[in-house]
């Protein structure tokens, strides 16, 4: 039977409740191998198609799991064959799992978003010649780059505040391409911390760099764990 | 999205999209990864992932920016091509 | 089970919090991840084709950045003739045509091919 994968946590934990379902109402239940256990339910198919009622089915296993230390959750989708391939994958990757959940011990993700104000607008571009093409690209690009520009400000601004304050353990941003509209940061901040790590960074944003901030979560720390199986 | 999650308001729709988000790591590259059970798009998958970098290092030198970015961790760090 | 386990409990579900007045921007860049979701169902031979016509057109896209970032890049070096600026621009403003025919023809936006091309970045 397809073995659904949702997260790994260290052996040990409490186990899933015997009432906990995952994808399409499965029970989950745990398979441990050496210092980590995996929470796993059966699938029918080895292909699990995505869906939004999938998609909270698996964060909500996850974040059940988080109740009982921080996870290294998997991403939607990762089937193996059976338990035994479960078990296998849990001994052959085990010191990277165990410094995994090393790595977010006692964290939970916080993803921040921040508006950036939009660059100078360029018009329709131009068709009467080359020359007045090629001149619209280049304004195009400086509006572009701007953006960019803004965007590694507040970055820095940002990445201070919550640097000086204590709040996080590890910060990762997207790279912020030209055009974007908003800077996206996944912060690994301490659970003990959330509330602190809120306020520092709405405070930042909004008092000191005058835009807006959305801050989501808390989600398991997808974004600081590698693939576990692709 | 179903209707159902179009009636939801403003910040359940903003929670369901970084939901989506994490779950799925929308950040995978390109359409070629979906058909990762047709071999021949495996293939053109790999190949273009060299490609890409070499074509944004191109974009990164045009641009002339400074060269912090190396520096710069980014999200999804295990992932890539 | 260590002592540092046992501070963790039940985590309250995430919740967004936006700053006054954001929650329509955001919603917008988040209504992408939308988008994402039908791509990923199609998993069968039958949807290859438009799968393989977006991941051609991306490259023809990136491709059209670089060269337009080269041409600029002479342009304002003062390496180019007006003549050859004026040849540049054209080209440049026919491929954009071109590029415009051929989406339409596949019915792929902008935004399909605005990619996330994981830690590269977006195209756009």
């Amino acid at each position: 039977m397809p073995t659904y994968l949702y997260c790994i946590l260290p052996a040990g934990c409490e186990a899933p409740a015997a009432s906990l379902v995952g994808v399409d109402a499965a029970p989950v239940r745990e398979v441990r191998a050496g210092p980590t256990a995996a929470w796993v339910s059966d699938v029918p198919d080895a292909v699990i198609a995505p869906s939004v009622a999938r998609a909270r089915a698996h964060d909500a296993v996850v974040r059940d799991a988080m109740s009982r230390a921080t996870p290294v959750p998997a991403r939607f989708g990762q089937v193996l064959a059976a338990d035994r391939d479960v078990a296998a994958l849990l001994g052959q990757r085990t010191s990277e799992l165990v410094a995994s959940l090393e790595r977010v011990r006692d964290c939970v993700e916080m993803t921040v978003r921040i508006l950036l104000a939009a660059g100078p607008t360029t018009g329709p571009a131009p068709r009467e010649s080359g020359s007045a093409y090629l001149r619209w690209v280049r304004e195009r690009q400086r509006a572009r780059q701007s953006v960019t520009d803004q965007a590694e400000f507040l970055r820095g601004g940002v990445a201070r505040a919550v640097e000086d304050a204590g709040v996080v353990r590890e910060m990762l941003w997207a790279r912020v391409a030209p055009g974007a509209r908003s800077l996206e940061g996944a912060h690994l901040v301490p659970r003990a911390l959330v509330a602190r790590h809120r306020d520092v960074v709405r405070t930042a944003v909004e008092r000191t760099y005058h835009t807006k901030v959305m801050l989501s979560g808390p989600w398991a720390p997808y974004t600081f764990c590698a693939p576990l199986h692709e | 999205m179903t209707d159902d999650d179009l009636a939801l308001t403003g910040d359940d729709r903003l929670v369901l999209g970084d939901l989506l988000n994490h779950v799925l790591d929308k950040g995978v590259v390109i359409a070629g990864d979906v058909t990762i059970s047709v071999a021949d798009i495996d293939l053109i998958r790999v190949g273009l992932g060299v490609y890409i970098t070499a074509i944004q290092s191109e974009l990164d030198h045009a641009a002339e920016r400074a060269a912090t970015d190396a520096d710069l961790p980014v999200l999804h760090p295990a992932r890539g091509l | 089970m260590s002592s540092g386990d046992r501070v963790n409990g039940a985590v309250p579900a995430p919740r967004a919090e936006v700053s006054e007045g954001g929650v329509d921007a955001f919603e917008a860049e988040l209504r992408a991840v939308a988008r994402a979701l039908p791509d990923r169902i199609s998993a069968d031979p039958e949807h290859v084709d438009s799968g393989l016509a977006r991941l051609v057109l991306t490259l023809v896209e990136l491709l059209r950045n670089v060269l337009e970032h080269q041409a600029i890049r002479r342009m304002d070096g003062g390496s180019l003739s007006d003549e050859q600026i004026e040849r540049l621009g054209l080209a440049l403003m026919r491929l954009d045509a071109r590029m415009t025919e051929i989406k339409a023809a596949f019915r792929v936006t902008d935004d399909d091919l605005n990619i996330d091309l994981g830690p590269l970045g977006r195209l756009r």
